[in-house]
């Protein structure tokens, strides 16, 4: 399967990373473990070839897109603190990942948990749910998965903030800042 | 760069309530073969999940992705040029490459560039912000805490429940 690998590469560069550290990791179906750096971006996990310890490359050699997946404590014989990233298609083929502490595999577990794109939208229902609750609404109204989607004014005001010029070639003009200003608030 | 493809493209065969958009959609790409000079545009059955913008060979269910989009850090925009009737582009930043789309009609290049718009991580993120200070702003209250991490100790089918416990969330009365 093809993929934008070049627009990754910028992205792992550009984006600052939620979570990074060191750990050996061993793919499915491969034998041995190897020490690798890995940055969590988002829902992409990106990992480096390291060098005693420290990333040996500025380019990552793999990246794991995190959706669909889970975690889970393991026992590996060899390795005291092991945890495995399971996706939901192939539950026998693990990626194992072994780390230093207890501390440390439970935090990036927790940062993997909650790392795809399906959480926060999940998120974003909650608290669309609880502006609708304490509007008096009551929360069905914010389950439906059209909801989870943003509206428009929140769409317009994303874009405004980033790129004028371009949003400007799409929108409607007689939309004005204060509109969308106001749009944004809600009224709890 | 290593990339999880298995993984993706079962991702990709997820049935249509999964996806924010799918539908025909003309793709501009390297002509293979003997004469590999220019561009052309092929036909693509495309299906968008969140910030990844699959598209396919062929229409067959079973069919594996030719190829995944992960949108981060682009931009959207109609393509002024116009090769093709309903065309528009994303352009990814910090790079000169453009990848140009071409829909079927008006309709549906409009419907694509509004998903498209909206379909990065980072767009998402700024969403959760809002509301999250919207709430903030209105209660004295984040509604985001830090998850507890012990909720963690899942090896079981509940993994999804233990999900929505760890999100810590303060619920108002």
């Amino acid at each position: 399967m093809r993929f934008n690998e070049k627009e990754l590469r910028y992205v792992s560069r550009k984006i600052s990373a939620d979570r990074e550290g060191r750990l050996a990791h061993k793919p499915p179906r491969e034998n041995g473990y190897k020490e690798r750096w890995f940055k969590l971006m988002n829902n992409l996990l990106f990992y480096y070839r390291t060098d005693h310890g420290v990333m040996s490359e500025t380019e990552a050699c793999g990246i794991l897109v995190l959706e669909k997946c889970r975690t889970q404590i393991e026992v590996d014989g060899n390795s005291l603190f092991v945890f495995s990233i399971v996706f939901e298609d192939d539950r026998d083929k693990k990626h194992m990942f072994s780390g230093q502490n207890e501390n440390q595999i439970r935090e990036w577990m927790d940062a993997i948990n909650r790392a795809s794109f399906d959480h926060l939208r999940s998120k974003i229902q909650v608290l669309r749910s609880q502006i609708a609750q304490r509007r008096g609404k009551g929360p069905a109204l914010a389950l439906s998965e059209q909801q989870v989607r943003p509206s428009m004014q929140e769409t317009k005001e994303h874009h405004r903030i980033r790129q004028d010029k371009h949003f400007s070639l799409f929108f409607p003009s007689e939309i004005g800042r204060k509109d969308i200003g106001e749009a944004l608030l809600v009224d709890l | 760069m290593r990339f999880n493809a298995k993984e993706m493209a079962a991702l990709a065969k997820e049935p249509k309530d999964k996806f924010d958009q799918e539908g025909v959609l003309w793709v501009k790409e390297k002509q293979e073969g003997l004469f590999r000079k220019g561009e052309v545009y092929v036909q693509r059955w495309c299906r968008l999940r969140g910030n990844v913008l699959f598209y396919f060979k062929s229409k067959e269910p079973t069919s594996e992705p030719y190829g995944a989009i992960i949108l981060e850090r682009c931009t959207v925009e109609l393509d002024l040029k116009e090769e093709m009737q309903f065309s528009f582009q994303i352009v990814f930043e910090g790079d000169d490459r453009v990848q140009f789309f071409a829909a079927r009609t008006e309709e549906e290049r409009d419907a694509w560039i509004e998903v498209l718009h909206i379909a990065s991580y980072e767009c998402l993120k700024m969403q959760l912000e809002s509301l999250r200070e919207q709430i903030r702003n209105k209660t004295g209250k984040d509604p985001i805490d830090d998850p507890d991490p012990t909720v963690l100790e899942d090896n079981t089918e509940t993994g999804r429940t233990n999900q929505y416990s760890s999100f810590g969330f303060k619920f108002f009365s």
